[in-house]
């Protein structure tokens, strides 16, 4: 447990009244609480939570109502689907059928699953990756730091879609572990960027110094006093690249290096809808609207994190 | 018994793309336990890597210890690996400095920050670390030390925040303090008091302090020694009286005609000394201060001078300290109880 706690101050994680065993009397705001407030005043950006909130928590309890209410996102049921098939929404189908008589409701909440796997997962391989190279290349300056930073640029050089594909082509085509691999692996130099340069900044203030004055060790001045004040922007960087990494796996499925039919992702179905474009726009509007409405909710709330973890902004 | 603090002939160069920075070039004092020593010079003249050295804080490259070496107890601690050096810093030796307003880190709590030194070298558990930072704490001066403990940093002033910095400095109970200007961010009128501070807790735990400056007037009261510094060399040493009442360095007379002086008759402006610390790549020929020194004669230009000791433990590296009828120069501008007034 202590050694959690350790860990967990280490990212600046834990309320850190509870380790001294004391009840908080004064007036003492943590960082935290502050950043909190400041969040909330932001409407936007709430709206935007409040969005993820939905997005996730449909996507969670989906086995529960979806196959029942909706029907089954996969399974053709093909004794009814030559009638079933591109019907508009209406109360059976509120999002309509697809060309396989299909609810598109009931695929849109599945491909959401997906979207947000891949998303996270994806951020979190590069958040990983990056914080890492970007601590390493910043702290310990020099060669470490023209290695690295080179093997971003080369990174950066490649065309980013190209280079996912390739992956993936080399990967194999299986599932989505190797998109979010694929998209993790392709993320972490713009993380280390900006990691690096925080790192930079944070690295010049006294109170490193005064940290080894005390005789902490380099790897306690890195974590426990240069990371909790270098992290603010790669928690709003990462909000974003969420964002970002639901596109990339979209762009992937519509071009059929992600997931694969019949399996639903927003982008496979963005992709069958294509033919339909005029005939059925109702299979293109809905996965597209997904899409649209879950990149722009985490923008909008990397926007709003940005603006609540400035230390600047205090009132 | 070897002394608290031995520091031989010490050299510290940066080498930077634009030359070697000559940022300490020779430095000899010893420091004895419970004395404090001032170091005072103006900004650039090596009294902050001085410091920086004897914490072994200089980042190297591009700083290298080019000669000499500082013993602590009769133990090099320039040969010490980083573990060892870790186990003396902010344990035996102990540092303040210049900003309190940027030596505390941000997102702890004022008492975690105090109870950390505790944790790294006293193996204390969380609680008693805690116990003893709120003990620290009221030891500086801090009210309500309970629940301040429990402040941010943004949450106190700057005076609250050195005083936090000294409790933190303090809280091993370091057989040396380094105090690195620690009143030059503060107000005049907190700056007494932090001085009184570090005084009353010296009498306590009688660990010698180092007390670096560029104001004469705050060494006054405290130091027992004062090493005066100019570009990166030790101009004038000896002990507290007789640098302020018999200097033996035209630097040192500099210093003490620019403190600001409330006892003038009439309106008097300052007396600066004219012109820039030179640089530490491209140090003057002869003595560094020449160029800028009111009393230089042609000699000063092309010969070096060292330190001697002219008087008992009382030195000066001015080529003129034998000549009696040239120090009077000084003592006759500024007459000797007008110089006490000064400092008083």
């Amino acid at each position: 447990m202590t050694q959690d706690l350790d860990k967990l101050q280490a990212t600046g994680g834990v309320d850190l009244v509870q380790d001294t065993g004391l009840e908080l009397m004064g007036p003492a705001r943590s960082l935290r609480a502050d950043a909190l407030r400041r969040l909330r005043k932001n409407k936007l950006a709430i709206a935007g939570l409040v969005w993820i909130v939905i997005v996730v928590l449909v996507a969670i309890t989906a086995d529960l109502w979806v196959p029942r209410w909706l029907g089954d996102p996969v399974e053709i049921d093909s004794t009814t689907a030559a009638q079933r098939m591109l019907l508009g929404p209406s109360w059976e189908h509120p999002f309509g059928t697809d060309k396989l008589g299909r609810d598109i409701a009931s695929r849109v909440v599945y491909g959401a699953r997906v979207s947000l796997i891949v998303g996270v997962l994806a951020v979190a391989i590069m958040v990983l990756i990056g914080l890492v190279m970007g601590a390493i290349a910043a702290y310990y300056g020099g060669i470490w730091d023209s290695i690295i930073m080179r093997l971003a640029d080369i990174f950066f050089a490649f065309p980013y879609i190209l280079f996912a594909i390739t992956l993936i082509a080399v990967l194999g085509r299986r599932g989505i572990e190797n998109v979010f691999l694929a998209i993790g692996l392709l993320g972490w130099p713009s993380i280390a960027r900006v990691f690096r340069s925080s790192v930079l900044s944070v690295k010049e203030n006294e109170y490193v110094d005064a940290a080894r004055a005390l005789g902490a060790s380099t790897w306690r001045i890195l974590f426990r006093h240069i990371l909790p004040n270098a992290v603010a922007p790669i928690i709003v960087y990462a909000t974003m690249s969420i964002g970002g990494a639901i596109l990339t796996e979209a762009a992937l499925s519509f071009l059929g290096m992600g997931v694969q039919p019949p399996n639903p992702s927003w982008g496979n179905m963005l992709s069958d809808a294509r033919a339909f474009m005029q005939s059925a726009p109702h299979m293109m509007l809905f996965p597209g609207l997904a899409i649209l409405t879950t990149v722009l909710a985490f923008v909008l709330l990397g926007d709003g994190l940005r603006d609540a973890l400035d230390v600047k902004m205090k009132e | 018994m070897a002394p608290l603090l031995e520091i031989d002939d010490f050299r510290l160069y940066f080498y930077t793309r634009d030359g070697v920075v000559k940022a300490v070039d020779g430095i000899t004092f010893t420091l004895e336990e419970g004395e404090t020593l001032g170091v005072v010079g103006e900004s650039g003249s090596g009294k902050s890597v001085t410091a920086l050295s004897i914490m072994r804080l200089v980042p190297e490259p591009p700083g290298k210890v080019v000669s000499g070496d500082i013993r602590f107890k009769g133990t090099s601690i320039l040969g010490l690996s980083e573990k060892e050096q870790q186990r003396l810093r902010g344990n035996r030796i102990a540092m303040i400095f210049q900003d309190p307003m940027t030596s505390l880190n941000p997102v702890y709590r004022i008492g975690q920050q105090i109870a950390e030194p505790l944790r790294l070298h006293k193996n204390l558990s969380r609680k008693e670390a805690w116990e003893a930072a709120v003990e620290l704490l009221k030891q500086v001066g801090i009210p309500q030390a309970e629940a301040r403990a429990r402040s941010y940093p943004h949450e106190f002033s700057g005076g609250m925040r050195q005083r936090a910095m000294i409790a933190m400095a303090l809280a091993c109970g370091p057989d040396i303090l380094i105090a690195d200007e620690p009143t030059t961010a503060l107000d005049v009128t907190i700056q007494a008091q932090i001085l009184e501070l570090m005084q009353e807790i010296q009498q306590k735990t009688r660990s010698a302090i180092i007390l670096i400056t560029h104001d004469l007037g705050v060494v006054a009261d405290m130091a027992d020694h004062i090493l005066v510094m100019y570009a990166g060399k030790a101009v004038e040493y000896g002990r507290a009286e007789d640098v302020f009442y018999d200097p033996l360095h035209p630097y040192t007379w500099g210093l003490l005609e620019s403190i600001p002086r409330h006892d003038a008759e009439t309106k008097q402006p300052l007396t600066p000394i004219k012109g820039q610390p030179p640089s530490l790549i491209n140090l003057p020929a002869g003595c560094a201060f020449s160029p800028r020194c009111a009393y230089a004669r042609p000699e000063c230009s092309r010969v070096t001078p060292q330190l001697t000791e002219i008087e008992p433990g009382h030195y000066s590296a001015c080529l003129f300290a034998y000549d009696r009828e040239f120090i009077a120069q000084f003592e006759n501008r500024v007459t000797q109880s007008e110089a006490s007034e000064k400092v008083r």
